[in-house]
């Protein structure tokens, strides 16, 4: 027996972290930031408004929630539609009830397919973000730059067709990113995006084509985590999400703020079973005199960062 | 391959010898946080591939990251409020990528062992010298940041072979942890020096129950509990040991951390409570157990 070559060789063994796309940092030593209004708390709800193609390939890997079933899954297909269909609009009256205003991931393909839903979600005041293409266009492994140049282009592209307006913000499908998916994301002049899960408040990343913010969207308190994959009740996933806004309500304060990361994937918060659970932990939230429900955007023009303008100062 | 480990003789449970911890305890508790990092593009492994998605698994990645960016100092508050000192299973390398997070496991007075170098290179496949060598780096990487000697193990990933027990021994470590079979201590069979088994666990350890078993935060701590109740009511009659091995990626989690507090408040409510380290552990039982255990282990093996 002996170890595959190089299994002795550390070439990132020393300070900081062993990739160089972006630095090392304990939130404890995050840069203080203020929110608007003297809010200690960002409430940064997301929604995935993603489309399941039903000749979905097996690789590089299927991802949650995929086709997994022998084709035609219409199961899975129908299911994740359904999402699209009825689940979402249970949310978007929840949110108009209570307040608050979200920031959707939606995919290019949803943007083609169903340009009246992201219409609709616009007229609510929640902000449009891009989602990548589709379930079936992952950004993962070897895929060559050019290909995935052009997943970006064309999500970006289908977005703008219907809004009218260039997304800031970025979610790739299944939180996959190849080696130089930031990059990518940087060139197309995206400000920000959500799939490193490593932190409870916004970082830098360095890349070739400028900087770019990694927003906290968190997978492990995700509707699609605890209520689909870990198959917990609703009212396990209230009492989660409560637990989560407590604490990080406790270590914030106006004069350092945090980000509370909800994220909500229609398909499954949005059953009739589960609607009243997300309506219940909103409020929650929100009749806290601490919270800010706040855009991804937002969020990004409130931390000041050189580069980034905001819509309301370009205004001014 | 063999048959069986090799490495303990049957020992029931009923009719032991007893062991007596310090100050009339019923239970040595201790804490292991496996402070770890996986790296972004580790080299592959023909036994296991370190990570389920194509290389750079970001999802992955980044969720572990989570634990030292964020849930390492979450934990250790929660530790710290209730004056329980942890025993770190940790991937060496870690100490040359952030000491900042071993300055504050040493100025806690927690204990340093070795989880190997990374979580993401595994024993598997490795030779005795390349075993060797990797337990030397833990032992010098360990020393150079906090003056600690190396004694006690648990294999990275618990990926060690039929050798690593052996290697162990003879490179002076005084516990393994790689093994499930027992509350108590246990003499270790090897070919030469001498090891002891300390209770972990897989059974009350974050990952399994968070990651494989879904349970949420309130089931983590009902089975918590219950595990430290039987122990301590056994632990009238001879002492027992209870682990909970943890991981900052999960138990640092905001929704999660509340689930540590509550466990360790009600585990430190209970006063024949003997809040130890591995080390303490092993030490202890080898000065005033280890003889009398292997007289017994002979003796009962023998009849058999």
């Amino acid at each position: 027996m002996a170890a595959p070559a190089g299994y002795f060789d550390y070439p990132h063994r020393g300070p900081g972290l062993d990739h160089n796309l972006f630095d090392m940092r304990y939130l404890k030593h995050a840069p203080p930031v203020q929110w608007p209004g003297g809010k200690s708390v960002a409430l940064f709800v997301t929604i995935g408004l993603d489309w399941f193609p039903l000749d979905m390939p097996a690789k590089p890997f299927v991802p949650t929630g995929g086709l997994a079933r022998a084709y035609p899954d219409i199961w899975n297909y129908t299911t994740r539609d359904y999402g699209n269909r009825v689940g979402i609009y249970r949310i978007l009256e929840v949110c108009a009830a209570l307040g608050v205003r979200t920031t959707a991931f939606v995919q290019g393909e949803i943007a083609r397919r169903y340009p009246r839903l992201v219409r609709d979600v616009m007229a609510d005041g929640h902000e449009i973000a891009a989602g990548g293409l589709d379930m079936g266009h992952l950004h993962a492994g070897a895929l060559d730059a050019e290909v995935e140049r052009g997943y970006i282009a064309a999500t970006l592209e289908a977005l703008a067709k219907v809004t009218g307006n260039r997304a800031r913000g970025w979610h790739s499908p299944a939180f996959a990113q190849t080696q130089r998916t930031p990059e990518l994301l940087a060139e197309a002049e995206l400000d920000y995006g959500g799939d490193w899960v490593n932190d409870d408040m916004p970082f830098t990343m360095r890349t070739a084509a400028g900087p770019l913010v990694a927003m906290p969207y968190q997978f492990e308190r995700s509707d699609i985590r605890i209520l689909f994959e870990q198959n917990q009740s609703i009212e396990q996933f209230e009492r989660q999400i409560i637990a989560a806004f407590e604490v990080l309500k406790a270590e914030s304060s106006p004069a350092s703020g945090r980000i509370m990361s909800l994220s909500l994937s229609p398909w499954v918060i949005g059953q009739p079973y589960r609607i009243r659970g997300l309506a219940r932990l909103l409020s929650t939230m929100m009749a806290d005199p601490a919270v800010w429900p706040a855009t991804g955007s937002e969020i990004v023009a409130a931390l000041r960062l050189p580069g980034h303008s905001t819509p309301s100062e370009a205004a001014e | 391959m063999l048959r069986d480990p090799g490495h303990y003789d049957y020992a029931p449970y009923r009719g032991r010898p007893k062991i007596r911890w310090p100050d009339g305890a019923r239970i040595a508790f201790w804490v292991a946080p496996n402070i770890e990092h996986y790296e972004l593009d580790p080299p592959n492994n023909p036994v296991r591939s370190p990570w389920l998605r194509p290389n750079p698994d970001v999802l992955n990645y980044s969720w572990r990251d989570y634990g030292n960016r964020v849930g390492f100092d979450r934990m250790a508050d929660v530790m710290a409020k209730h004056g329980v000192r942890g025993s770190v299973s940790l991937n060496v390398a870690l100490c040359d990528h952030f000491p900042d997070i071993i300055a504050r496991c040493t100025a806690l007075g927690w204990e340093l062992f070795s989880h190997g170098i990374y979580n993401t290179r595994y024993f598997y496949g490795l030779s005795e010298d390349e075993q060797r060598t990797a337990i030397r780096d833990s032992r010098e990487t360990i020393f150079s940041y906090s003056g600690q000697s190396l004694d006690g193990w648990l294999s990275p990933a618990i990926s060690n072979t039929d050798e690593t027990q052996h290697l162990l021994a003879e490179e002076g470590i005084l516990y393994t942890l790689d093994f499930t079979h027992d509350d108590q201590p246990m003499p270790f069979k090897v070919r030469m020096g001498r090891l002891v088994s300390v209770p972990y666990s897989l059974e009350v350890n974050d990952v399994p129950l968070f990651v494989q078993r879904n349970c949420s935060p309130d089931a983590y701590v009902d089975i918590l509990k219950a595990q430290f109740d039987q122990l301590y009511a056994e632990g009238e009659e001879t002492g027992t040991v209870m682990c909970i091995p943890l991981h900052p990626y999960l138990i640092g989690q905001p929704h999660r951390i509340g689930a540590l507090d509550q466990v360790l408040r009600y585990v430190t409510s209970h006063d024949r409570v003997w809040l130890a380290t591995g080390r303490e552990i092993a030490k202890w039982y080898i000065d005033h157990h280890y003889d009398e255990a292997t007289r017994w282990l002979a003796s009962i093996n023998q009849e058999a």
